[in-house]
């Protein structure tokens, strides 16, 4: 018979039986549930209590919007100067504002290098006049 | 089992909390894929020896295993596949390495007549698919358990295993028309 051919499925009722005869197999383990607990406190044990928000990204890109608005606002008051943030033109207006932050939040985590919300901080410490 | 506000989360997102949530939320999500996997685990240790001394030792060092993956020892872990393809392995060479290590040869002895079912108890259907699965050899076995039971796709069991998707198929499809064979179904 040939493989690439011929079904490698078993009857459900064949798979239910399987399922049954690994399921008899089951143990109470109080004392191991007790040690892993255990050690799973000891090794997250010298991380901050401090919560973490699950969308780590939506946080990063709120926080930017708002660096952002408040960035390019001071620069203009400042020196009148458009800001060179062309780059962090994400959402291709022209302009960067807070559009741009939705655009970063909006894309894939993985074309959204850490390297790029780096420069964009930069970027803005630079605006704002403050030493690296 | 304990409820907790992390319920609803897939495994990937419960890993994800362990490579860099709080210290409380990092506990309390490892604590949820210990409580999802431990009979998965235990069932793969059972599946090579039937010490239920070996399991619980198999269980324990498996979960400390991921727990290592997490940092600080860790540097994070990243699912590609389902969770359970990264645990099969780990809980099947800590249980071979414990066999070895006892001088057991837990295939060969048998199952515990202490975990045999009841006689009476035992229906014909289970008994005759039990005798089917035992006349298989331990690697067509394995790999209709990880089909069939633990719902894995020919990628993840290649993972799993460590081998060739080809060589899976290969062994699968020996595996199933065996099987049919000896249970006299299409």
């Amino acid at each position: 018979m040939n493989p690439e051919t011929e079904s490698i499925e078993l009857p459900n009722d064949v798979v239910e039986g399987l399922k049954r005869l690994d399921k008899s197999m089951a143990l109470l383990t109080p004392a191991v549930d007790s040690r892993v607990a255990d050690a799973a406190a000891a090794h997250f044990a010298d991380r901050s209590d401090r919560r973490r928000p699950a969308r780590r990204r939506w946080a990063v890109a709120g926080t930017l919007a708002a660096s952002l608005v408040v960035g390019v606002f001071l620069v203009r008051m400042q020196t009148g100067m458009e800001p060179a943030m062309l780059a962090n033109d994400f959402d291709g207006s022209g302009a960067v504002d807070i559009l741009d932050a939705f655009a970063l939040a909006r894309m894939d985590e993985e074309r959204v290098a850490q390297t790029q919300i780096d420069a964009l901080i930069a970027d803005i410490v630079a605006l704002n006049g403050i030493a690296p | 089992m304990a409820s907790s506000r992390f319920d609803s989360l897939s495994d990937l997102e419960l890993v994800e909390i362990c490579n860099s949530g709080s210290r409380q939320d990092a506990v309390e999500a490892f604590g949820l894929l210990y409580r999802r996997h431990r009979d998965y685990v235990t069932r793969v240790a059972l599946r090579f020896c039937s010490d239920r001394d070996i399991a619980a030792d198999t269980l324990q060092e498996t979960f400390l295993y991921l727990l290592r993956k997490f940092p600080p020892t860790g540097e994070g872990l990243v699912l590609t596949a389902q969770l359970r393809s990264l645990l099969y392995p780990v809980a099947r060479n800590c249980t071979l390495t414990a066999v070895r290590r006892r001088g057991r040869n837990e295939q060969a002895a048998g199952p515990d007549p202490d975990q045999l079912p009841d006689p009476a108890t035992v229906d014909p259907v289970h008994e005759n698919l039990g005798q089917a699965m035992a006349s298989l050899s331990p690697r067509h076995r394995e790999v209709v358990l990880l089909r069939f039971v633990d719902g894995m796709q020919l990628n993840e069991i290649a993972e799993a295993l460590d081998i060739p998707p080809g060589t899976v198929k290969s062994r699968l499809h020996f595996a199933v028309r065996a099987l049919k064979h000896k249970l006299r179904v299409a």
